[in-house]
């Protein structure tokens, strides 16, 4: 995994936008202060705190093992099922740790609104995995495709915002997202040099921004309020 | 219900042996009572109460799926809030 750097206003902005387009927790990385960033003097000779970081250690967590994805496995179809639904539950190996993914019919309710069910059975499965295996690696669910789904929809949302926010030569806004789905806008457009993109608004109304590159602030700020991101910041 | 939360408990805490769930039923529904080791207090409420609510959103999904209303009440061994939400 690579390093990122992000500006923002303070350097715990910075910090945050930084973890979240490097997709880490504070935990997991290593964080460098590259410049404290300057409130300046009435707007004039501000700057933005930047930091770099990096993932710590390279998470030396090894891939599970079979017995680990077959454990993890019969805990998901046990939860599941004692909820009621019926569904089959197919596990592999991912980066970090295992994908567990769970199909079958009619299980709305337990995706529940924007996907909030599948975060509940992540949060209660990685806790019963971990406990029953001794590991730590990441636990990760898809419940009937959902996220998928909107992956590829964010994407597609992303992708459209650039060439608006090209041809109309000016910034375009997506709707809210929670952290994954916004780190899928950041990671989709990561290789496209026509646009940069950032995060902006705080809880709920939090989005991705997407603006031409070169539009923005220039170098040097010379009058800009302080409030303006930098546009290298594609801070998160 | 009961077997769904005992299970769920079971699997996260350090002393499975202390997990009691009491099951009753008032005007609001099917009330869930849990009751863990101190010691695992801390782990059934979670990080900012992310395992309290996760857990929650578990019962109240199955609840609707199985035709009712199910509230979770932990016990963290101070004086008791406002158990409903």
């Amino acid at each position: 995994m690579r390093e990122v750097v992000a500006s923002g206003r303070t350097v715990e902005e910075a910090i945050a936008a930084a973890l979240e387009r490097a997709g880490l927790t504070r935990e997991e990385a290593e964080i460098h202060v590259l410049d404290e960033g300057s409130r300046g003097v009435f707007g004039l000779g501000a700057r933005e705190a930047r930091v770099r970081v990096v993932p710590r250690a390279q998470l030396p967590e090894e891939p599970p093992d079979a017995r680990t994805l077959a454990t993890a496995t019969e805990i998901a179809r046990t939860l599941v099922s004692k909820m009621g639904f019926s569904a089959s539950v197919l596990a592999h190996a991912t980066e970090r740790g295992l994908f567990l993914d769970v199909q079958g019919e009619d299980l709305g309710l337990l995706i529940g609104r924007r996907g909030q069910g599948i975060e509940a059975v992540e949060t209660v499965l990685s806790a019963m995995v971990h406990q029953a295996t001794g590991s730590r690696a990441e636990v990760e669910v898809d419940i009937g495709g959902y996220r998928a789904r909107r992956r590829q929809h964010v994407a597609e949302l992303a992708r459209r915002a650039a060439r608006r926010a090209v041809a109309q030569g000016k910034a375009v806004h997506l709707p809210p997202m929670d952290a994954r789905e916004r780190r899928v806008a950041h990671t989709t457009l990561a290789g496209d040099p026509k646009v940069t993109t950032r995060s902006e608004g705080t809880g709920e109304a939090r989005h991705v921004v997407v603006e031409p590159t070169g539009r923005a602030v220039p170098a040097r700020p010379a009058r800009r309020p302080p409030r303006r991101p930098q546009p290298q910041g594609r801070g998160a | 219900m009961r077997d769904l939360v005992e299970y769920v408990l079971r699997g996260i805490v350090a002393r499975p042996d202390q997990v009691q769930v009491e099951e009753s039923s008032d005007d609001r529904g099917t009330v869930l009572r849990v009751r863990v080791a101190p010691e695992d207090v801390g782990k059934v409420i979670g990080r900012g109460g992310r395992m309290a609510r996760a857990l929650r959103t578990l019962v109240r999904a199955a609840g609707v799926r199985g035709g009712r209303v199910v509230l979770l009440e932990i016990e963290d061994g101070r004086p008791r809030r406002d158990a409903s939400r």
